[in-house]
């Protein structure tokens, strides 16, 4: 029994960082969205959330976030599955194209959306640039002026940032199935299409699951890229909830409105992430 | 007529060369085991036959056509990996019929043969399950089911009991030469383990470094050891050898190694003052004899597993090992001669290790 307490001696600075650094604000955020904490006269209430339903402002930018996280997800999905493949075969300088594959994660998002920011830039960027001279344009094209095509412009940068991160899972997933299985299925009479679909496939599901709820997570909670890149203009067009959320809370100082978002998206994810939460507590039984 | 015929063949990887050229000619039906330590190329050379590892020269035919150009699945072989290599997705049922399925067999024949194999390898119950759901014996036969669903020309084991426990590697033993027995069809079977060669093999073909050393009966192996490797690596305990030279006094002649004085037989080859290597087995030493002196022996350990009796003991030449039937009341520390059984001394050339001659 008393080595039990020891035990619990050793976790306990650990488990105090926690509360300090996770808990703390959470708790925090819960109390202010019905307006408990840090106003003048705190008295429970359930306004923010009743607004929040009614606010087209926030039911605008919820339906830009589901948009963003289906579509941005979905392109580093593919494209991670895809690069992970190719950096999965036997090449030369294997980790030289890993590096390069993975530069894009390593810069921070904020950066990221500012070098996308001049790339799409009306006169000087890049991408303007190439159109002109290709002819496949007759005149700059306004990317982050327009409502559509700023948000496309949005989704296109971060798909090639964060991409890597859903590589790099399924690369591990990919590295960890047994080249048995692979001679297996060619003495069986697999073609190569037939050995990804009954051998990659099946033994990638586990980690495939947890880089779309990783994944999901991560870019529902994407700030710096659409701040630093469109600051969520034009108009609302790119708009995503943490922006909201900040807007209310830092700029309008709208606590208790702000917090009930930040809440309802932390809820809502609590639900996305409960298959992986299932999943790893299966693997650890 | 199933017969695999390699035939000087030789693998490089990157330049570096690892089997130099092999040549082994397995019959129809016959179980060969290709045994040898890790790194000796055995498992390459399987993987060769199997349509894995590409033929750097030389050329492999089974059943009589050459197969270096022929892709694995239309070599008619099926293998049983290591670990198994089932499909974690698919039932037992599932697996071993997958192969049929993908060569468009239609779903009576697929289901007869599954169950076929089931009911040869008691896997009726277990149709079923998943691959998870198995103890490692259990998917063992699962592999070897969907092997035999195949029907094929020569079944390839790569080191399949590897991963089994001690007591199962025994019982999975005798199934997989059983199994040989009732469906009669050309085994290549690779493993590091002698004793699983000596006990499945209806010849032996042991590697060393790329290279066949031997190849013949296990009992002929043993017998017979062409040279200090194949000596040593098979029986266990393995073989005493002893550094030395021959002596000769008129009809008497022994080995002297290190002031140790040990008998050969008259008829024994080799001129007084060849360098050799002398070799005896554990279980062809006694505790007392007649004739010659005996190797003055210091028991160090004593070990006893109910029906034999293994020592290890100190000369003055080094450790020697001998193992007796039953029980023996030697203890450690004690001083005892012993006597190797002269019809069973083995004598090698100390420069190329290759045997001498005839020793009886």
């Amino acid at each position: 029994m008393r080595d039990n307490y020891k035990g619990y001696l050793f976790i306990l600075p650990a488990f105090l960082m926690l509360l300090v650094i996770l808990g703390f604000p959470a708790v925090a955020a819960v109390l202010q969205s019905f307006n408990l904490m840090w106003v003048s006269k705190p008295a429970f209430t359930l306004r923010a959330y009743t607004a929040l339903a009614q606010d087209p402002e926030f039911l605008r930018s919820l339906s830009n976030t589901v948009l963003f996280v289906v579509v941005v997800v979905s392109s580093h999905l593919v494209i991670g599955l895809g690069v992970a493949l190719l950096l999965n075969m036997e090449v030369r300088f294997k980790w030289l194209w890993r590096v390069v594959a993975i530069l894009p994660w390593t810069m921070p998002d904020v950066i990221g959306g500012l070098v996308w920011r001049f790339m799409f830039d009306t006169l000087p960027g890049i991408v303007n640039s190439v159109l002109l001279r290709t002819g496949l344009s007759a005149e700059p094209v306004d990317w982050l002026g327009q409502p559509d095509l700023a948000f496309g412009a949005v989704m296109l940068a971060e798909s090639w940032r964060g991409y890597p991160y859903a590589m790099l899972i399924l690369l591990a997933g990919l590295q960890s199935i047994p080249r048995q299985q692979y001679e297996a299925a060619e003495l069986d009479g697999c073609s190569a299409f037939q050995k990804f679909l009954f051998v990659t496939v099946p033994n990638l599901k586990h980690m495939f699951i947890i880089a779309l709820v990783l994944d999901t997570i991560w870019e529902s909670r994407l700030f710096g890229m659409v701040f630093s890149m469109t600051g969520g203009g034009p108009g609302y067009s790119t708009q995503i909830l943490t922006l909201l959320s900040y807007k209310q809370y830092f700029q309008f100082f709208n606590v208790s409105y702000g917090a009930s978002m930040a809440v309802v998206l932390a809820t809502v994810l609590f639900f996305i992430s409960l298959p992986y939460l299932r999943m790893s507590m299966r693997q650890q039984l | 007529m199933a017969t695999v015929d390699i035939r000087n063949v030789r693998k490089a990887f990157d330049g570096h060369e690892v089997i130099h050229g092999v040549n082994v000619l397995i019959e129809d039906k016959e179980f060969v085991v290709l045994v040898g330590p890790s790194g000796c190329g055995k498992s390459t050379l399987l993987r060769m036959i199997a349509g894995l590892e590409e033929i750097t020269s030389g050329e492999i035919a089974i059943a009589g056509r050459v197969v270096n150009n022929v892709r694995a699945k239309e070599r008619d072989i099926a293998m049983v990996f290591q670990n198994y290599a089932l499909y974690p997705h698919m039932s037992v049922y599932k697996n071993m019929a997958f192969s049929l399925r993908l060569k468009g067999m239609d779903k009576a024949e697929i289901d007869e043969r599954v169950r076929n194999a089931a009911r040869i390898l008691n896997l009726g119950e277990l149709l079923e399950r998943q691959p998870r759901q198995l103890s490692g014996g259990q998917r063992q036969r699962v592999a070897m089911g969907r092997a035999i669903v195949r029907n094929p020309k020569v079944f390839l084991f790569d080191e399949p009991l590897s991963n089994l426990d001690a007591k199962l590697r025994v019982q999975m033993r005798t199934e997989i030469k059983d199994l040989h027995l009732r469906l009669g069809a050309t085994t290549v079977y690779v493993t590091h383990d002698q004793l699983e060669a000596m006990t499945m093999a209806d010849r032996i073909v042991v590697m060393s470094e790329g290279n066949v050393e031997q190849i013949g009966s296990p009992l002929s192996l043993y017998d017979r050891p062409d040279n200090t490797f194949v000596a040593g690596f098979l029986g266990s305990p393995a073989m005493n050898f002893f550094k030395g030279e021959v002596r000769r006094d008129g009809v008497d002649a022994w080995v002297e190694a290190q002031g140790l004085r040990l008998a050969l037989p008259p008829e024994a080859a080799g001129e007084s003052g060849h360098a050799v290597v002398y070799g005896v087995r554990p279980e062809h030493l006694r505790v007392g004899g007649e004739g010659a002196a005996g190797i003055p022996c210091r028991v160090v350990v004593v070990e006893s597993t109910g029906a034999a009796t293994q020592i290890v003991a100190e000369t003055p030449a080094g450790r020697i090992t001998a193992a007796f039937e039953g029980r023996h009341a030697l203890r450690p520390g004690e001083t005892v001669p012993l006597y190797a059984r002269l019809d069973n001394v083995h004598l090698f050339d100390a420069a190329t290790t290759k045997r001498i001659g005839e020793v009886r």
